[in-house]
């Protein structure tokens, strides 16, 4: 799939099942996260975004999300179906803070732009949306995990364009919110060079760039740490939930396992959980957590591997009954 | 267990030093809980000058304790002491329903 990415100058993905989308407001909503999850977000400022972890106190997630600040609200992107635990997890512990949290995933429709000419595609949807002219063009030259707001010309507060760059999967890409009633418009409009991504494609860009998913590898089973999301962690902001765990994994070196790539020969698709073993042997080094078909044969998947076992030369198979594929460990190289 | 919060005189006179301090003469001791912390819920200690609408009031040694009522239910049956010694720790809560606490003792799990 990535090698298509050399010939299409722009994707566009509307997530399906839709990412959960919270909106936030109130004096003490910074304060309230900051607490919560693993990141420093009171260093977030207006016109910001930054992915956290929301941690239970034993350090395994609840969801990663990323948090984008306006001048009207503070969003959160979270997984697929995850907005009502997110939304529990904050309302549980707000005492006396002065904070709501509302759920907007159903009124809301978050897309991605990706890819070189995403900017051209930006300026189609922002001439949809009938953004006054004078912001009409002021997305161009955003940086990442910059946010920036577009009230619509039919000044109702609620219909603001969100434009957030995120660069995940890959570079340049943008998550765009619009109001649910103007996706079909986005949908009937002539994009040249353009491709809608299916959701098995978008995954395969995923994994090919390393980034995990929930349920796949984010899950009350696993730590920040073991997924490669260390830089969603603040090592010097103060406690948090999970933070002694986390912490503690990281100073005396206890991560037992590590997310790496791993790319299977052609064959029957291995199944996400099958145990990954070293070659010749029985015993389970680790256990596959994503996998996706590469368009010139075989496999590329995400797995989860035993630090002891992590060696990038070593030869791996799938262990799983009918399937025996060659597999081999590649470490991921962003830290997203 | 006491369903209420009592607070100990060491601690109560603490209290009214604290306040002498701030020059408050109506003043009463907010307790109260708040997320964060590693364990997943920190105490909070504060002094204000009255309570809040729904606040439960509970007056002991000469101090009126202010407590929202959702914190109210992770803190009743709390002893509040204070520890002055050399290795003392100053406030400390004994909460009978903390099931687990991180090594610097402000933070609990229920």
């Amino acid at each position: 799939m990535h090698d298509t990415l050399i010939t299409a100058p722009t994707y566009i993905y509307v997530p399906e099942p839709s990412y959960g989308l919270l909106e936030i407001h109130g004096p003490d909503a910074e304060d309230l996260l900051h607490r919560l999850s693993t990141n420093d977000i009171m260093q977030l400022d207006v016109g910001g975004s930054i992915t956290t972890v929301f941690a239970n106190p034993k350090g395994r997630i609840i969801d990663r999300v990323r948090i984008a600040k306006t001048h009207h609200a503070i969003y959160l992107y979270t997984s697929p179906d995850a907005a009502p635990i997110i939304k529990k997890w904050l309302d549980s512990y707000t005492f006396m803070e002065d904070v709501t949290v509302i759920d907007i995933t159903e009124k809301k429709q978050t897309l991605e732009v990706m890819g070189a000419r995403a900017d051209d595609i930006l300026n189609k949807l922002n001439a949809i949306h009938e953004i006054s002219p004078n912001e009409y063009n002021q997305f161009h030259g955003m940086t990442p995990n910059e946010t920036r707001s577009f009230p619509l010309c039919d000044s109702i507060q609620e219909n603001t364009l969100v434009i957030t760059r995120t660069d995940d999967p890959i570079y340049p890409c943008y998550l765009v919110q619009v109001q649910s009633s103007y996706v079909d418009k986005f949908l009937a409009a002539e994009l040249p060079n353009t491709q809608w991504l299916s959701p098995s494609e978008r995954d395969a860009l995923r994994i090919y760039a390393g980034i995990p998913k929930a349920p796949n590898e984010i899950n009350l089973k696993t730590n920040p740490l073991e997924i490669g999301l260390r830089t969603d962690i603040s090592f010097n902001k103060g406690c948090y939930i999970g933070q002694e765990v986390i912490l503690r994994l990281d100073t005396y070196k206890k991560v037992k396992r590590h997310l790496v790539k791993v790319s299977l020969g052609a064959g029957t698709t291995p199944l996400v959980g099958s145990d990954i073993v070293i070659k010749g042997s029985t015993l389970s080094s680790g256990r596959l957590t994503s996998i996706a078909e590469k368009i010139d044969g075989g496999f590329e998947g995400l797995a989860l591997i035993k630090s002891g076992v992590r060696d990038y030369d070593q030869d791996f198979e799938i262990h799983q009954p009918g399937v025996k594929l060659q597999t081999y460990l590649y470490p991921i190289e962003t830290s997203k | 267990m006491a369903l209420t919060i009592s607070i100990d005189h060491k601690a109560a006179d603490k209290v009214r030093e604290f306040a002498e301090l701030q020059n408050m003469d109506q003043f009463g001791l907010r307790v109260g809980v708040k997320g964060g912390g590693c364990s997943g819920l920190t105490y909070v200690l504060d002094i204000e000058e009255g309570p809040r609408d729904d606040d439960k009031i509970i007056e002991e040694h000469g101090v009126r304790v202010f407590v929202d009522k959702k914190s109210y239910v992770f803190l009743a049956g709390t002893v509040l002491e204070y520890d002055d010694g050399l290795n003392g720790k100053g406030f400390e809560f004994k909460n009978p329903n903390a099931k687990s606490t991180c090594g610097c003792g402000t933070s609990f799990s229920v």
